[in-house]
Parts: structure tokens; sequence; C-alpha cells
């Protein structure tokens, strides 16, 4: 029974092992089937979501792609599909680019075709799905080729062996990537260097025919040289450099024809396919000023006296940005100040002189306490015996139980002072429980102003102001200090920072801005001076730049205009040749009543028609400038009475004053001397002239434009006196400027044209020759000191060298002076442009 | 009885079995339906429109700026940077438009071209792009 037993057992574990095995073997072969067939499917979808993923990121960067720089993409994907870790990256096969992903047993391969982004960039790399981090970037750096342009203002100078000429050399048009530096080599290997903060240099030139002879194009009968100047730029990031060569004329002969100062130049000389090139070309108009047009001038000034003429007027603005020196300290308030009284001193020993000399020493420091439940405060408190401030908290709760951030700054500047925090708590007395000191010195920042010589009276100003703007005005304490005079700038009216300084001596001085809040950064500021010495500058600064032959005179009026005499000759009292004579009687003008316009013009008048003999052919000109309106002078108003008008109040517009003063301009307009009409130029000075009624008293300038100028500060009054003196000499007339692009490069976009000056430009022509396209411009007038430039973009999508112009007939003709109807020719300079490839963006998958 | 009970086991057998095929196939068929997630994903979050306002401001906002004195412009793009960097910070993302502008000439006090950096951080990207801006256009 046993013996069956067993055998029986047997007999069933062999009979269902050998099933089982057999079982197993099927069902693992089945479960085997059915699996692969679903990973394959599996690794199928993945792989083309990986695919899909890595393509849409590559169109997607291909849409910002940036023109120097990167994009970096995280690509995202699982470490193993069905069980399996893989490869993904690009690949080449039969010249095309792939998205290839290939499982490491490389049983399973998907290639995702790219199109045709590889025309913008090139591929590579490969990252493993078990990789920590997948990532694709797209490279592209640009290589931004310097570019070095050197402009000289003005292209020629006047030098003698007392006085050197003076030049302008701008650089400000240069460029290059990042910070780059420049030299400028003078052709007596004289080397002035600069980096991109410095625009301009200006260069002194002192006469030395032994040294234009040997290092210049010099021509000792007219005492003229042509003296070579080349600028160098260099980029720090690429170590790159590019060179720019230009001509200064200097000479000693003041009749030197006028001309033009022609150059043409592009930005940057190298671009990858499709970037486009830059083209500049730029035209100055050349000569003197002082001379050398063969044109004299007989010129009245007409200035007001009005009362309003005491009024302030902007002379220089300012501005910068200061980051306070905050001194803070944490204190730790424990439990033991908990319901107790706490009392902390911020404050100095110094004697804070001279900044704080008899002010409010107590006010020069500032103090914040910020609580560890976050409230702040700012310590008020003024300590009086010691110079500084208190903050005193009559009970410290427990939600201010904890670290305790003390801020402090002083106004104080140029020197270093001891500053002191103690920290008391009432015990039933004080216990000074914490001090600590430092040596604090301040932030900040000055401003220099300078009111210049020879153009007052005994070189006073009447008053000079100078003030922080608003809302910066808040954040800020200034002292003004010039000669041995340091001022406290006080709050005026709610108007901090102020200080008026009256009267102001002709000599630098230096305003002096200090923090005094917290977050105090940016300022902006201003200095002010009277307008009538404002006019003084202009008109003074515009007799200086007269030729010797130029006659002058002046007029001022207030209730009535009062003629000048400044010169002692039997023939002309009111005209003279030497400006001397006319500048010191600006400089005793002083302002009082109404505004005569209407006499004013009539005295101008009689100024010029007093001998026209004598002035026969020169320019006869009235410079007629007012800060108001014709507020006195009507058709009822007599000259035997001037302090009687019948029909004007002085105070406000006078219809009857303006009609008066109207007729009076048109007959002065029909006026001529030497068969040349008397012009009429206006200059409306401040906010609060009319400037309606001056343009309307204008004449019309040589372009058409009326001769009348408005100027709201002094650097704008001068600029108008400056344009009136160039406005009657040319440089050149019918002014033709032709650039041609030869075929292979294409006009991008539209050209543009700047003037700065009178000169009469038309808008750019664009048309097509036989030899490219074209870009012209007409300039009918060129003025002295005018500048044109014409910019416009031209692509090339091969690589290669291209000529950025054509020979002959790019071009600039003109009629020179003296104007006799014979055109001159300037070809412009054949520039060349590289077209290069190897800045190819890359895409990489890592 | 002997019978009943091996078919039975047998049952239970061949029940493990396929059972643990059932788990292997779910698993790779939860895989499957994962697929397409992160293309799809990927084409959503892309920051484009975001990468492309900051392009624009610096190459049309800033450039049409460009008649600004010196410092009113300086002023200016440090303003704009300041507000997009806030701004951008509130969605999650860093970015910042640093401008260094030239220095003006006498002539006309404005800048005569500036170098500005772009940059942007966020949604899985880093965007970096230095550019030269002139009147006429950037480069």
């Amino acid at each position: 029974m046993n013996q069956k037993g067993v055998s029986i057992l047997v007999e069933y574990l062999l009979l269902l092992s050998i099933v089982s095995f057999f079982v197993i073997l099927m069902s693992l072969q089945l479960n085997e089937q059915l699996k692969e067939v679903q990973i394959g499917k599996v690794i199928e979808n993945q792989f083309s979501d990986i695919s899909a993923q890595i393509s849409s990121q590559l169109v997607d960067i291909a849409s910002i792609a940036p023109s120097n720089g990167y994009v970096r993409a995280n690509i995202y994907m699982p470490d193993r599909i069905g069980d399996r870790e893989f490869y993904a990256g690009f690949t080449q096969v039969n010249n095309s680019t792939y998205i290839y992903i290939e499982s490491d047993d490389e049983k399973y391969q998907k290639y995702l075709g790219i199109g045709a982004t590889t025309l913008y960039f090139q591929t590579g790399g490969i990252t493993y799905s078990l990789s920590e981090e997948h990532r694709m970037e797209y490279t592209k750096r640009t290589v931004v080729y310097p570019s070095a342009v050197l402009l000289l203002r003005p292209s020629i100078i006047y030098a003698n062996l007392t006085s050197p000429g003076e030049v302008v050399l701008d650089v400000s048009k240069s460029s290059a990537y990042g910070w780059w530096t420049w030299k400028i080599e003078l052709w007596n290997g004289t080397t002035i260097t600069g980096d991109m903060g410095d625009g301009t240099y200006t260069l002194k030139v002192a006469w030395n025919p032994t040294e234009f002879s040997n290092n210049c194009t010099y021509f000792s009968t007219n005492l003229t040289a042509f003296c070579n100047i080349s600028l160098t730029v260099s980029d720090i990031t690429y170590n790159l450099n590019d060179t720019d060569n230009t001509t200064l004329v200097i000479t000693q002969n003041t009749s030197t024809n006028p001309d033009l100062y022609i150059r043409k130049f592009v930005i940057p000389p190298q671009v990858a396919p499709g970037e486009p090139f830059e083209i500049h070309v730029f035209i100055q108009g050349r000569g003197f000023i002082t001379g050398g047009r063969g044109t004299t001038l007989s010129v009245v000034h007409v200035i007001d006296t009005s009362g309003s003429m005491n009024g302030e007027t902007m002379y220089d603005t300012f501005t910068g940005y200061i980051t306070p020196s905050v001194w803070e300290v944490p204190i730790n308030v424990d439990s033991s100040f908990l319901g107790k009284r706490i009392y902390i001193l911020f404050y100095t020993t110094d004697s804070l002189s001279p900044w704080w000399d008899g002010l409010d020493k107590d006010d020069a420091i500032l103090a914040k306490v910020e609580q560890a439940d976050g409230d702040v405060w700012y310590a008020n408190g003024e300590l009086g015996s010691l110079n500084g401030r208190y903050f005193y908290d009559s009970y410290v709760s427990s939600s201010e139980i904890g670290t305790w951030n003390l801020s402090v700054l002083a106004a104080v500047p140029e020197k270093s002072i001891p500053l002191i925090i103690d920290v008391y708590r009432y015990d039933g007395y004080w216990n000074l429980v914490y001090t600590t000191s430092t040596t604090y010195a301040a932030n900040y920042s000055t401003e220099t102003i300078t009111l210049p010589e020879n153009f007052t009276r005994n070189d006073q100003y009447e008053y000079l102001i100078a003030k922080l703007s608003s809302p910066y005005y808040s954040d800020f304490r200034a002292w003004i200090s010039y000669l041995s005079t340091l001022d406290y700038c006080y709050d005026y009216w709610g108007y901090p920072t102020y200080c008026q300084e009256s009267p102001a001596p002709a000599t630098n001085y230096t305003y002096y801005v200090v923090p005094y809040a917290f977050d105090a950064y940016l300022y902006e500021g201003e200095a002010s001076i009277q307008k009538l010495d404002s006019s003084r500058i202009a008109a003074i600064t515009f007799d200086g730049i007269l030729e010797d032959s130029d006659l002058v005179g002046l007029v001022d009026y207030s209730y009535y205009a009062v003629k000048h005499p400044v010169n002692t000759s039997p023939y002309l009292t009111y005209l003279t040749t030497n400006e001397t004579a006319v500048d010191e009687e600006i400089k005793d003008l002083s302002p009082s009543g109404a505004t005569n316009i209407y006499h004013a013009l009539n005295q101008a008048k009689e100024v010029l028609l007093e001998n026209t003999s004598i002035i026969s052919g020169t320019t006869p000109i009235i410079i007629l400038m007012s800060d108001g309106e014709p507020t006195w002078g009507s058709y009822s108003w007599d000259p035997s009475d001037p302090y009687n008008d019948p029909e004007c109040d002085g105070s406000s517009y006078c219809s009857s004053g303006a009609n008066r003063a109207i007729d009076e301009a048109n007959s002065i307009k029909n006026t001529t001397i030497g068969g040349e009409n008397i012009t009429i130029c206006t200059i409306a000075f401040g906010y609060d002239a009319n400037e309606a009624f001056l343009q309307q008293i204008a004449s019309e300038k040589p372009d058409g434009s009326k001769c009348f100028y408005s100027a709201t500060n002094y650097q704008e009054l001068l600029d108008a006196y400056r344009d009136i003196s160039t406005t009657f000499r040319l440089s050149a007339r019918n002014v033709v400027i032709t650039d041609v692009l030869p075929s292979g490069l294409e006009l991008v976009g539209s050209p543009t044209v700047s003037v700065t000056g009178n000169a009469t430009v038309s808008n750019p022509s664009v048309f097509n020759t036989t030899q490219g396209t074209a870009i012209q411009v007409n300039a009918s007038e060129i003025y002295i000191n005018d500048e044109i430039e014409i910019v416009f973009q031209a692509v090339a999508y091969k690589p290669g060298d291209y000529q950025l112009d054509v020979w002959g007939l790019s071009n600039v003709t003109y009629e020179p002076y003296p104007f006799t109807g014979n055109i001159q020719v300037y070809n412009l300079t054949v520039l060349s442009g590289r077209v290069s490839t190897v800045e190819r963006a890359v895409v990489e998958i890592s | 009885m002997e019978s009943m009970n091996e078919r039975g086991q047998v049952i239970i057998l061949f029940a493990l079995l396929v059972s643990g095929i059932i788990i292997s196939l779910s698993v790779i068929h939860a895989q499957n339906l994962l697929a397409g997630m992160e293309s799809s994903r990927t084409i959503m979050v892309f920051p484009k429109e975001e990468i492309r306002n900051l392009r624009d401001i610096a190459e049309t906002e800033f450039v049409n700026e460009m008649g600004l004195r010196k410092y009113e412009f300086d002023e200016f793009t440090y303003n704009v940077s300041r507000d997009i960097r806030l701004l951008y910070a509130q969605k999650g993302s860093y970015a910042e438009i640093a401008v260094f502008a030239s220095y003006p000439s006498d002539i006309t006090n404005t800048v005569s071209y500036f170098n500005v950096r772009i940059t942007y951080i966020g949604g899985g990207i880093e965007y970096n792009d230095t550019t030269l801006c002139r009147l006429e256009g950037c480069i």
C-alpha cells in the first residue's frame, strides 16, 4: 500500500512536471510573441514622439534664431522604452540630415528628415537615454567686424602762429562688437587714444610749416597743408581692427574757396549671406564761417530788454546715478526688552564742517529701524546736543522681539566721519546695552557748471540757479561751491536742492549731489541764468564769428528802442567793423518795461539806412530776438512820448502794436540796399514768446524757409545765432549725389537721408541703370558746416567680395563756389565688402 | 476526485501565466498611451512669442527712441528693462534686455548705435542674443 502510494505520487509528479514544462514553454513563447509585437509598436510610437519633439524644437528655434547668441532647449525622453535604452541624435544619410533614434541593441531605428532647415545651420551630436539631461543647443556667433569712421568737424581749419586751429575728431560713427578702443595717428606721428566712451576729441593744431612740409602735402604759395589722419578701431572681444583715413586741411588763407567734404563708408565690412551692408555717403559743407565767402554782412542785433528778460532760462542740464552708502546694523532685541522702553541713538562726533555749518546738523543723519515684526520707522527725533537722530519705542511687544535691522546714512560729501549707534533699554534707568561705530564715507556726485568770461560787465552774471528736478530732488541734498564760497542748497518754496547765487561771477561752479534717501538712485538737474545774460552770450559769440569786414550794430528795446552809437566815423555811427565796441554795449543792457517791436524794427532800419553807399554790396540783416510779444507801440504811440500808449497796456498782447510792427517789417523787407533786400531773422526766446507773430515778421532764407528760430535755453539761442551766421554762406549749389549698386547686390528697404543745417535736400530716388540700382539725392544748396548723410542697405546672397559702387557712376556732381556754372565731379571712393559663410549656425544635441 | 484536483491545479497554473502576460502587456500598453505627449507639450510650451516680444522691444521700440538724448535714452532703456524683468518674473520666467549705448557726438547729443543683449530663461528654453542696432536697423 505504501509502495503503491509512493509510485502514484512519483508518477503524478513526473506527469505534472512534463505537462508544466510544456505549458510554461508554450506560454513564455506566446508571451514573447505578444510582447514583441506590442513593444515594436510602443518603440515606434515613442521614437516618433521624441523625434517629433526634436523636430518641433528645431523649427521653433529656427523661427527665433538669434543672429549672435544661442538657444538651449531641453529634450524630454524616458530612460527606457520597452525596456530598451536608446540613442538620439542627428545623422547624415545620402547627403540628407535626419533625426536618428536607435535602441541600444540596434534592433529598432527611427529616422525623421528635417527638410530645408539644414540650409540655415549645421547639425550634430547625440545623446543617450540614460543621461541625466538631454539638451539641444543652437549657436550662432556672428562676428560684427569693427568699422572705423573718422569725421572731421570742420574739415578745414585756420591756424596761425599765435592761435592754434581747432578741429573735432568725431569717431562716434565707428562701431564694433562690445567694448572697443580707438587710436588716432596724426600726420606727425602723434597718437591719441580713447575708447567707445569718448565719441569726440578736440584737437588743437598750431601752424608749423616745417612739420607740414615734412609730413603733409603742403602748398607754401597759398599757405595750405593737406594732412592725413588715420583712425584704428579695435574690439576687445575678438581683437579685430579696422582703419579709416581722412584729410584735414590746415590753412592760413581764409580766402580759400568753400568746397564739399565727402566720405563714404560701410558698416560692417563683412556680413553673412543674406545679411545687409549699411552704406553711408556723408557730405559736409567745407569752408570758413569767418571768411572766404566773399559776402560781407551788415548785421543789426535787436535785443529785447523788456522786464521779462530778467526771468531765468535753462543754461545747462545734468544727470547722474548715485547709489547711497548705507551702514546697516542688525541688533538682537531679545526677551529682556519685552514690555520695556527702547531708545536708539544714531549720531556722529564729527563737526560736519564746513558742509553743515550754520545748519541743523541733526539733519545730516538719516536713519531707519526695521523691527522684527516688519514695521519700519524712521528715526525722526533730533538729538540736539549730539549731531544725529534717535528712535524711541515706549513698549517693546512680544511680536517685536527678534532681530532689528538699523540703517544709517549721512549727507556729508568729501570727508569720512565717525558714525555711532547706541541702544538703550529702560531698566528703571536708561541702560546702554549695545553700542557700535564705523567710519562712514558718503557716495556723492559733482556737476560742474561754467559761466564763461568776457560776456558780462565785470564778468558778473545777474544770477545763477542750480537745482535738481522733480521728483529726484527729494532724494538728495546739494551744495554749490565756487571760488571760496560754499553754499547749502535750501528748500526754496517746496523746491529742495535749490541754489541761487546773485550776482554770479564768471567761473566754475561745483554742484555737489549727495543721497538723502535709502532708495536714491537717479537724479536730473539744471542750471539757469538770466535771459538777458543768455542773450549777451549768444550775441557776443555771434559777433566773434563774424569776419573782419562784416559790420555790426545794436538796438535794444522795451517801451521804445535805442540805437547804440558804436562808431566814431563821420560816415557811420551805428554800424562798425569793431565788434568789441558792440560787445561792450551789449554788456551794459538791463531789463525793464514793455515790448515795442514796431519801434525796434524801425530803429534797426534806420541803422542800416544811415549810410547806404558805405554798406552797399553787403548783405543787410536784422536779427530780432524777443521773449514775448508786442505789448506796446500801437499806431497811436508816439516816440516823443514813449511811456504813453493809449491802445496798449504794456503787459498783454496788443493787436494794434502787432499790426504796426508787421507793417514796418513788410516795409523793411521791401527795402533794398545796393540791390540786396534787408533780411529780418527772428528768434523766439523762451516758452512765452509769440512764435506765430515772430514767424510772420521774419524774411525767407535762401532755401525758402522762414529765417525764424525758436530757442528755449541758452544753447538753442546760441545755435540760432550760429545758424544765422552760416545761412548766408554757401559751400556748393546744385549738388547731385548718385550711388550705383552693382548687379549682384540688392537694395533693401528705402534709402534715408538726414540733414543737419540748412541744406535743401530732395527725397532719395531709386532707379535701375544698366550697371545696377542707382540711389540719387539732389541738394539745391549746401551751406558751410551743413551735413548730409544718405544711408541705405544692400544685401548679397552668395559668398564673395563685392564692390559696393560703380567707379565713375557713383559720384557727387556740384557747382562749386564762386558759382560760375561749372560743374565739378567727385567720384565716390570704391568700397568693398565681403560676404562670408563662415558664420553658419550650428545645432547640436548633447 | 483525483482528476478534479489535477485539473484545478493546471487551471490555476494557466491562470497565473495568463495574468503575467496580461500585466506585462498592460505595462507596454501604458507606454503606448504616453507616446505623442512630449512633442505636443514641446509645441505648446515653446516661448516663441515671449522671445519675439523681447526682440521687438529691442529692435523696434528702442531704435525708435534713438532720437532721445543720450541720458534720456539710457533712462528709457533702463526703465523698460526693469519693467520687463518684473513682468516676466510674474510669469515665472527670467528676461532681460541689457543695452549699452554709444556715446553721443557733439553735434546731435543722441546715440548713434547701441549694443543690446537679450536674455530669456523659461519653459525649458534658454535664449541669448546680442545685436548691434542703428537707426537703420539691427545687425
